[in-house]
């Protein structure tokens, strides 16, 4: 997708548009995901393999801030998906969804690794499940496992940075990885967030002025990345699909909480077999910049087809303040910034998210997808600040992402220490 | 160059010996967001991550220094973004460890405003009501939090709730999911131990040794690098009179964690078992580092202090003077259980029948407060409520005169 103009508005509408008021793209966005960091998203990617330009690579990160040397572990009780759209009503045609067994947390010290003790929760080894891309029975915030389809299985072991940690099913060629990961979000968040609290109008520089420190270097997440054939996710649209990644959690058939003596609560997983919607993610930082914070879990259990009814006046409220005021951008804004998902043109192995306002005034966007060395924030500062500012972010990640599938950099270690800030 | 391979030998040494012991997840959390902290002021994150990692060290310890800790990095957080309203929740906790109650309940109120419907804020409501003595306003607020947000740590609140109410198959029960939320969602070893050590206590305290050394077994197994689970360990032993045993256990969690509470049950240990040669150093220890913490204006070791002061080391006088102190601070079952006790060791029975009456209308069902019950109204000649306590206090646990560790 390219669009080149001067000073028109629905070049923004193409811009996954996003003010990160917070701490990260989505990064613990709602109070309720708090408690579980296992199943807040942080992020979602889409991109084309610029390997195998046939295969289109879909991620999600979650376990957000994670110090190096803690293995954070997948939920055994989430069900976490990938859903896409392939028709364009924004509701899922098909999905992919990885399961996690309960990890390996008490065991037998392993001699091979002396430096680490499987007694502990930090290096648990946990088997995943992944099963589609296939029609799911049940479109919507709650779910059931899919039942065909493609299913396979690997384990994690997080005792090395050097194991891979990646699987492949030779008859679908779907290749899958899941476990510990640098943090590929980057972002000097402290810089922004002053800028935003100073917004446009009085002056773009922020208390202790833009340095580029990227927030999240250094710390970890844990990534699900999914490699597979483009053609397994087309449908009506042609090549473009949309993309959002969930996690849902086992739903309780009945939750009662009397204080009268005798009338116990019945335990949350137990009973039924369907997975209610957690947390949601498709654009970076939706939920957590542009929706109040009284809607914040409502948000993420809603889903894109609502997103235009339920959230619109909450984001351009959001925006207003931040772009002087102009009520028509804002609208318009809004309006194609939900539903939020990402849309990926699976032929593009070029593009990812770039460009912005030129000295000159013209906007050049290039978008498709999210890959996890696009920029988002300095497109996003420079696009809210119609090329007032730009060149504040950070433009690369802490460490070098890989060239090859998972394509995310390995975690950092225990006591590597913190780098110095600049 | 003989000289520089033994340096650099020693040198491998030490470093392997700083890994392993930063190997522990709360450690390495500690040493990674302590020197993020150091290196940005305006990062909130860093040090309210920090705080969140010091409040779980005191937890896993029982350490109380960390809480100190823990409040300087919250308050650090907080400077960088007054509303961040984690770094409140987190500072209300520490306030509310440091049974500094007003303080807590005055920071939840202000992130409520902020976030209405944070589950975390009706815990610690809840906790303060129930330190407070108000099990009315506990309960609405643990109710609340559980319908929010049923987990590990709404569940373990109820289950102490029903267990201050008496209900004890209840306070079990709900222990039990809270360890399975731990276990399933949770995933921390430390955590997962900590239910663990909860349930095994709660069968310790109604005589079922054999439950009760099932889930500290299981404790210790969970996360070996804990002090709590052996000092468990080690009370069960002592109640068992295997008290060299028990001593042991008690050695080996000094040497992970050196609290004054452990030290002065080492010493009621010792003294149970006749050898007051023994315990007297150690009580001496504790009550120095309990009065050391005080004199720091920390208020949560009033209790230790008068129990120390009525039991391990008799100073009448100095125990109604500290159980006063904790009653101003803290009006539920157990202050007034420490006050009315230590006004019996001053020989005022008629208050001290008074306030024990007080402490057994909340209903809960402890055989040592029913112990203490019967010998304050033996003295203040009420022999029908004494005997009557008596046999509750041995229906409830049969072995409720054996070696206990004060709390």
């Amino acid at each position: 997708m390219f669009v080149k103009s001067k000073f028109r508005l629905l070049a923004l509408l193409v811009l996954p548009l996003v003010l990160v008021l917070t701490t990260g793209a989505d990064h613990r966005d709602a109070p309720g995901l708090i408690n579980d960091p296992a199943v807040d998203i942080n992020d979602v990617y889409a991109f084309v393999d610029p390997n195998d330009t046939s295969k289109v690579v879909l991620a999600m990160t979650v376990n957000p801030f994670t110090a190096p040397g803690i293995n954070q572990t997948f939920s055994p009780d989430a069900l976490y998906q990938f859903k896409i759209d392939n028709t364009g009503d924004a509701t899922e045609d098909l999905v992919i969804q990885v399961t996690f067994d309960q990890p390996d947390i008490v065991g037998p010290p392993d001699p091979a690794h002396p430096d680490f003790n499987l007694n502990t929760a930090s290096n648990p080894a946990q088997k995943f499940t992944v099963r589609g891309p296939a029609k799911p029975s049940k479109t919507g915030p709650v779910n059931t496992v899919l039942t065909s389809g493609t299913t396979f299985s690997g384990m994690i072991d997080n005792r090395s940075t050097d194991t891979p940690n990646t699987f492949t099913d030779a008859s679908s060629g779907i290749t899958a990885f899941a476990g510990a990961r640098d943090d590929p979000f980057f972002f000097d968040s402290t810089a922004i967030l002053g800028f935003l609290r100073d917004p446009v109008g009085k002056t773009y520089v922020p208390a202790r002025g833009f340095s580029k420190v990227d927030f999240f270097a250094g710390v970890n997440v844990s990534v699900i990345a999914i490699e597979l054939p483009s053609a397994l996710l087309k449908g009506s649209n042609g090549n473009t699909i949309k993309v959002w990644g969930t996690t849902n959690v086992f739903t309780s058939e009945k939750r009662t909480f009397k204080t009268k003596k005798g009338e116990m609560p019945t335990a949350p997983h137990t009973g039924s077999k369907t997975f209610a919607q957690f947390d949601r993610n498709g654009l970076p930082g939706i939920n957590t910049v542009l929706v109040f914070p009284e809607h914040k879990d409502a948000f993420n259990l809603a889903i894109p087809s609502q997103d235009k009814d339920l959230f619109r006046t909450d984001v351009i409220n959001h925006i207003l303040p931040i772009n002087g005021g102009d009520a028509a951008q804002a609208a318009a804004v809004a309006d194609i910034l939900l539903p939020d998902v990402l849309t990926l043109d699976v032929t593009n192995a070029t593009d990812g998210i770039s460009g912005g306002y030129d000295s000159a005034g013209t906007l050049s966007l290039k978008l498709n997808g999210r890959r996890p060395q696009d920029d988002v924030i300095s497109v996003e500062v420079n696009v809210l600040t119609k090329g007032a500012i730009t060149g504040v972010n950070p433009t690369t990640n802490d460490v070098p992402f890989l060239t090859v599938f998972p394509f995310f950099a390995k975690p950092h270690t225990a006591h590597e220490g913190v780098q110095p800030r600049n | 160059m003989k000289k520089i391979a033994m340096l650099f030998h020693i040198a491998l040494c030490l470093s392997s010996a700083k890994s392993a012991e930063t190997n522990n997840p709360v450690d390495l959390e500690i040493d990674f967001w302590a020197q993020r902290a150091e290196r940005d002021a305006s990062d909130f994150l860093a040090p309210e991550k920090l705080g969140e990692a010091y409040l779980q060290k005191a937890r896993e310890s029982g350490n109380l220094s960390y809480l100190k800790k823990a409040e300087k990095a919250l308050k650090k957080s907080l400077a960088a973004k007054p509303q961040h309203t984690q770094a409140m929740n987190w500072l209300s906790y520490v306030y509310c460890m440091q049974h500094r109650f007003r303080d807590a309940m005055a920071l939840i109120e202000d992130a409520k405003k902020l976030l209405p419907d944070d589950p975390f804020s009706f815990g610690i409501l809840g906790d303060c009501y129930l330190e407070l003595g108000d099990f009315g306003n506990c309960e609405s607020n643990y109710l609340k939090a559980l319908e929010l947000a049923p987990s590990m740590f709404s569940y373990s609140r109820w289950a102490n709730l029903q267990f201050m109410k008496g209900d004890i198959p209840a306070a079990i029960e709900f222990q039990k999911q809270a360890l399975d939320d731990a276990e399933r969602k949770i995933r921390v070893s430390a955590h997962i131990a900590w239910c663990q050590v909860q349930l095994g206590y709660t069968y310790f305290r109604i005589g079922k040794f054999e439950q009760a050394e099932e889930y500290y077994q299981d404790a210790i197994k969970t996360n070996p690098g804990g002090n709590l689970p052996l000092e468990h360990l080690a009370e069960l032993r002592g109640a068992q009179d295997k008290f060299d045993e028990a001593a042991a256990l008690y050695d080996k969690a000094l040497a992970l964690s050196p609290r004054p509470e452990t030290y002065q049950a080492l010493g009621d240990l010792w003294a149970f078992a006749a050898k007051p040669e023994k315990a007297e150093p150690l009580i001496l220890k504790a009550a120095g580092m309990y009065l050391e913490s005080v004199n720091e204006d920390n208020v949560h070791y009033y209790h230790h202090l008068a129990g120390l002061y009525s039991d391990s080391r008799k100073l009448p006088d100095e125990a109604l003077r500290w159980a006063r102190k904790d009653y101003d601070v803290r009006q539920g079952v157990y202050a007034l259980d420490c006050l009315a006790w230590a006004l019996y060791g001053k020989g005022d029975f008629k208050e001290a029948a008074q306030t024990i009456k007080k402490a057994l209308a909340f209903g809960t069902r402890d055989s040592h407060l029913y112990y203490h019950a019967s010998m304050i109204y033996f003295r203040a000649d009420d022999l029908p409520s004494s005997r009557d306590m008596v046999r509750k206090a041995q229906e409830l646990n049969p072995y409720y005169v054996k070696f206990h560790a004060h709390r």
